[in-house]
């Protein structure tokens, strides 16, 4: 019986690589909105036409109830393809050994993904995420309102940073939005400046659980980012809004930055699109490389799964420029492959793919580098230290127990 | 406190009143004709820019509304009609028989509505998934509303039921009639209003899940309209717009429900509560 | 015991045995076992995806309770705790609410019943849609409430209402929320209540001259014991289970100021992935909802026994 299975995978293993196996294909997508389902339904339209016998079924469901669910079917009665993000998230099912490697299908892609990319993808050595798109972060300003406060030009470093904030404040304008009922956009600020004031390798070190939170690194960290949240940087309303509800604040001219990820660039609404512009995060201490925070969205094949060469062949054909190309003229966001092109036309693109181009690192995001508890906490933390920065140390030392006992 | 007609300045007052308390439900008919652009600039509460119906039409194409919808009916409805008939059994045995587990069993049907049901998510999952194989079906969800819908069922129908006079049963019992005789032919009349009150609070709770079909269902074509209306969300973007539009949609059964048995309704809580 | 069972007994019993069958059956499995089985899941440290389920002492050097002393040890738990007091305390105004909507519509006329479906509607939207209404409400900025305060000039211009945003503040816009469709089934419980009252004890006060406050207070709100004890309970079993809505308008924050014992529970069970802790909150959660319950079953069976 042993052998007869064994046979049977390697056969399985020739045809995936040859055409057509026939059979079934179950997606299970966390992207439900209506822009990524056109997205992904495009492509899929174009691999139901190269593979005309397979019959696909696609599962779709948002995102939050997404994590939820993949904890009942991962284990147990998973589908042939699912999406998750990159980094340490992805980590914690690699270890439970409930994905699959795909160093077979990245064989064939040499010269196509950056280090950066593969970097967040593989553990242990073995590749086991395919990326499909990443997007990145910085500000978006309005032009109008630096203007009318007098800021010339739009801050490179810390310094200009602050002077630009306090020039807005003073002309009545918050200088930067941000919402913090969902904790996430803090985080951000946390990204950014500890990788501007400590560098990526402690940045990466410290989120994956072995470095220090209460250390004079950290605390230097925060005490830079204090010095914006004195100056009345942020508005006093952020924990009350959303994302998307401070978005608000700039469209309507009440804010003046914000700093998001590319996604916004979708939503900004006509009647200010021509004031609205971009500029990366500045530069803190010079003798630091430039890192960049760009978030990777990612397909894998559960372990489990039923038609793992069904599965292959669809990982082979999202690896592919003109796919991702295709898939991401409609998302909005940047593909990883980089032989796809872009629309040069869109300047948050162009000026996306050059700044993760120059960076020294990618890192993926507060919460997809960190373990999920840790994350919690420290966002949490984050969002009470733009209230209270008086309590740093104490804010730091409960990150810090956490890490303790979660990586002991 | 007999009511009476009353004067022109009690509408006045009444109908502000009720304005004010159904404006959240208004503000979402509102929104449900907005575009997103407008209100990503923050403008909720003014008279939409322009008139739409874009959303609804979106919610039915976009998010597959129509097939949602029939699996929500699919769910609901037996799912309603198997908790009346098992909860009034229970609840006449609990009101009316000589049964000396009477007390414990009522704790006990209560003791399943305390604990936070979010923490029996994973346990109901295996439950289905490895011992009764019946994940990924909708008599799988189905079977899981009606148990998890007996404990506040028939704790509902024990104190309907034990309004009823001891004398009229007792008289029955006498005459040779049988307990589901009895059951049958005498209380399920009697409680026909109590069973209306309860069926149209069990419809609004099982049409309005969530939670649980998303742990036991997995394929898209058998998820109820909640699934639907959550896919309208996106990971970063909210789309208000089309959530408001799809949430007037998914309320309509249940409210076609409340206006249909709320004679019914009052009715039958007036029983049990003023007994 | 059974043997000294009178024959209608006995065969009581056998019918209620034989009703109570397939309740039991189906209670006993989705119900019962899965209760248990969290119960055990609190004395582990599952991450709900491992296979391997082994008690937290299993290695000789951990306590069984570990999960519970970092319980103990948790400020977010006691945090949490304190905010479900607050629930109890508050959230329970909206009975009184529900009873002054229930006099005010207990009106004969044909308008007061398409009035009185509309007083119900907030009960048939599902509690997400509700939270999301009631976020754009108390939004600062672009809130319905910060435009109203301006209009009156409470709030002056540059200010903000930052109800949502403080620490301190968000439950109260929470429970105001909550209360909505919380008063609308109370709202419903007296409804009936009222249409049952006893007309000639009433008529016969209203003869005696009593002032209308009297009326309601010596006679009508006796009269309506019966259905303040269905409100009183369904009340606190809500407070004590709420979460969706605290999920949808504030997620717990700021910094877990406005979070409850269900939604950290939530959160450590499937955001952490730390379904062992997870149980152990609910644990507790149990412990005193069936504290409270158990209070309030002994009373209202000891009436009904007085009565009969």
């Amino acid at each position: 019986m042993k052998v007869l299975s064994l046979i049977g995978i390697a056969l399985a293993g020739i045809t995936s690589t040859a055409l057509a196996a026939g059979g079934e294909l179950i997606i299970n997508s966390m992207h439900s909105d209506p822009t990524s389902k056109k997205a992904f339904e495009t492509i899929l339209g174009d691999f139901k036409k190269e593979h005309a016998d397979i019959k696909v079924t696609v599962n779709t469901i948002d995102h939050e109830s997404y994590k939820v669910q993949i904890r009942t079917w991962l284990p147990n009665n998973p589908p042939d393809v699912a999406t998750w993000f990159a980094g340490n998230r992805a980590k914690f099912f690699v270890e439970k050994k409930l994905v699959e490697p795909l160093d077979d299908v990245f064989s064939t892609t040499t010269g196509q993904f950056s280090e950066g990319a593969m970097a967040a993808i593989s553990f242990n050595g073995k590749k086991y995420l395919m990326p499909t798109n990443y997007y990145h972060w910085g500000f978006y300003y309005r032009k109008d309102l630096f203007q009318k406060a007098g800021v010339a030009a739009p801050p490179k470093t810390w310094d200009e940073l602050i002077a630009a904030a306090q020039k807005l404040r003073a002309a009545g304008i918050i200088p930067i939005a941000i919402g913090t009922k969902q904790a996430w956009p803090s985080a951000a600020w946390f990204d950014f400046i500890n990788m501007r004031v400590n560098g990526y390798p402690f940045h990466m070190n410290l989120l994956s659980g072995k470095g220090n939170y209460s250390s004079p690194e950290v605390k230097k960290t925060m005490a830079t980012w204090a010095q914006l949240v004195k100056v009345g940087g942020f508005p006093e309303t952020a924990p009350a809004m959303t994302w998307q509800e401070a978005s608000a604040l700039l469209w309507q001219g009440k804010a003046a930055m914000y700093l998001m990820g590319n996604f916004i660039s979708s939503e900004i609404p006509s009647s200010v699109k021509a004031q609205v512009e971009f500029f990366p995060f500045p530069i803190i201490d010079p003798k630091i490389p430039t890192a960049q925070v760009a978030p990777t969205d990612v397909y894998f094949i559960p372990a489990k799964a039923k038609n793992k060469a069904n599965a292959k062949l669809f990982m082979t054909f999202l690896a592919r420029a003109d796919v991702q190309q295709k898939y991401n003229e409609v998302t909005g966001l940047l593909p990883v492959n980089n032989k796809a092109k872009i629309d040069v036309t869109n300047t948050f693109l162009k000026s996306g793919q050059q700044i993760l181009g120059q960076a020294s690192g990618l890192s993926q995001f507060f919460d997809r580098d960190a373990e999920p508890e840790v994350a919690k906490v420290g966002m949490d933390g984050f969002v009470e230290f733009m209230r209270y920065p008086e309590r740093t140390d104490a804010i730091l030392s409960r990150i810090e127990n956490t890490r303790k006992r979660v990586h002991r | 406190m007999e009511p009476k007609r009353r004067g022109l300045l009690y509408w006045i007052v009444a109908t502000l009143l009720l304005l004010l308390w159904i404006s959240p439900i208004l503000a979402s008919l509102l929104t449900s004709v907005k575009t997103l652009e407008e209100l990503n600039e923050g403008y909720y509460w003014t008279l939409p820019r322009t008139f739409s119906l874009q959303n609804y039409v979106e919610a039915f194409t976009v998010g597959k509304f129509s097939t949602y919808f029939l699996n929500s009916l699919i769910i609901t409805a037996p799912t309603v009609v198997a908790v009346l008939f098992f909860s009034s059994l229970n609840g006449y045995v609990l009101a009316k028989l000589r049964f000396k587990w009477n007390n414990k069993l009522l704790l006990v049907f209560l003791g399943g509505m305390l604990l936070p049901f979010q923490i029996l998510l994973i346990p109901v999952f295996y439950l289905s998934n490895q011992f009764l194989h019946t994940y990924d079906t909708r008599f799988g969800v189905i079977l899981f509303h009606i148990a998890f819908q007996l404990g506040f069922a028939s704790f509902f129908m024990r104190n309907f039921i034990k309004t009823i006079p001891d004398g009229i049963i007792e008289a029955a019992r006498i005459d040779g009639c049988s307990e589901w005789r009895i059951y049958s032919t005498m209380v399920i009349p009697l409680m026909r209003p109590a069973l209306a009150a309860l069926a149209t609070l069990l419809f609004t709770w099982i049409w309005n899940d969530y939670l649980w079909s998303l742990i036991l269902i997995q394929t898209d074509q058998i998820k109820p309209i909640t699934a639907g209306l959550q896919n309208l969300k996106g990971q970063w973007i909210a789309s208000y717009h089309l959530q408001s539009a799809g949430a007037v949609i998914a309320a309509i059964p249940p409210v076609l429900i409340f206006a249909l048995l709320q004679k019914h309704f009052i009715r039958g809580l007036t029983m049990g509560a003023g007994k | 015991m059974v043997g000294s069972l009178s024959f209608m007994q006995k065969r009581d019993h056998k019918t209620a045995w034989r009703f109570l069958a397939p309740s039991l059956i189906l209670y006993g499995l989705y119900v019962i076992f899965p209760i248990f089985f969290s119960l055990y899941l609190s004395i582990t440290q599952w991450d709900g995806v491992s296979a391997a389920v082994t008690p937290l002492c299993l290695d000789g050097e951990t306590s069984c309770f570990q999960n519970f002393i970092d319980l103990w040890n948790d400020d977010v738990f006691w945090m949490s705790l304190k905010n479900n007091i607050a629930w109890l305390l508050f959230f329970s105004l909206s009975a009184p609410l529900g009873l002054a909507l229930a006099l005010l519509f207990h009106v004969k006329a044909k308008a007061a019943n398409f009035y009185k479906s509309l007083l119900f509607m907030p009960m048939v939207f599902s509690l997400v849609v509700v939270g999301t209404i009631w976020s754009w409400f108390l939004q600062p900025e672009f809130g319905l409430v910060e435009f109203l305060l301006k209009g009156i000039g409470l709030l002056k211009e540059g200010e903000n209402f930052t109800l949502m945003a403080s620490d301190r503040w968000a439950t109260a816009g929470l429970i105001a929320a909550a209360s909505w469709p919380h008063a609308a089934y109370c709202m419903v419980l007296y409804l009936a209540g009222l249409s049952n009252l006893q007309k000639n004890v009433i008529e016969a006060a209203e003869i005696e001259g009593v002032s209308r406050w009297q009326l309601l207070w010596y006679i009508v709100l006796p009269m309506l014991r019966p259905a303040t004890v269905i409100v009183v309970i369904v009340t606190m079993i809500g407070a004590l289970r709420a979460f969706d809505l605290i999920s949808i308008m504030t997620a717990g924050g700021p910094a877990n100021s406005s979070n409850v014992l269900a939604l950290y529970m939530y959160q450590q069970t499937f955001e952490n992935f730390r379904y062992g802790y997870g149980a152990a909150i609910s644990v507790v959660l149990f412990a005193i909802s069936l504290l409270l319950i158990l209070l309030y079953l002994r009373q209202t069976l000891k009436d009904e026994t007085g009565r009969s």
